[in-house]
């Protein structure tokens, strides 16, 4: 069954409630204007966002959520090459925390995550078309 | 890989976004196919080829950049 869920709201949905909760964590630690600060840039972004997926674009039609096969395949070197960047980080990361004997288990977690879903990835997706 | 795709466009006189359109693609893929920067998979070849009453392997030429 196809959901009747309309794409192009996917993102905009995401950032007002990725958006709601880094508002309230922030009202709860700097205070009412912080909190609503943040709740103002999640709603200008969920707006953009939404005039954003409408566009004629691969941009566009990627945030929209109505991506074809080429725009899928570049989606997904794009999120490919943001893992790799992500690893490069948390290893860096790592390495500084390392040295400064500082707290190592975030950057632990990071690496930790990476690996096990590209293990599940793999899994998943091993038998199933790249387009 | 090379192909007939903007040359069979333009004998039939249809705009890049119409074949995106028949071809359930966007009008963006139908630019880098006719650029020859993407090459469509198998299924997206076929229906190119069928919406031009051809053949793949007449629309499509590998050249020599056959990855196999």
């Amino acid at each position: 069954m196809k959901s009747s869920w309309p794409g192009r709201l996917t993102a905009p949905a995401i950032a007002v409630i990725g958006g709601a909760g880094l508002a309230l964590a922030d009202g709860i630690a700097y205070g009412r204007t912080a909190g609503l600060s943040v709740a103002v840039v999640a709603v200008v972004a969920a707006i953009g966002y939404y005039i954003w997926g409408g566009r004629d674009s691969d941009t566009g039609a990627m945030i929209g959520r109505q991506v074809d096969e080429r725009q899928r395949l570049l989606r997904m070197r794009a999120q490919s090459l943001a893992l790799l960047a992500g690893t490069v980080v948390g290893l860096v990361g790592y390495m500084v925390a390392v040295a400064r004997k500082d707290t190592v288990w975030p950057f632990v977690l990071i690496l930790g995550v990476e690996a096990v879903a590209f293990v599940v990835g793999r899994a998943i997706y091993a038998d199933r078309d790249a387009a | 890989m090379r192909n007939r795709v903007r040359e069979a466009r333009l004998n039939r006189g249809i705009s890049q976004a119409e074949i995106a359109a028949a071809l359930g693609v966007s009008r963006q893929t139908v630019i880098s196919i006719e650029n020859g920067r993407y090459s469509p998979s198998l299924p997206l070849a076929f229906r190119i080829a069928r919406f031009f009453d051809s053949t793949v392997d007449k629309m499509f030429d590998p050249e020599d950049e056959v990855d196999i």
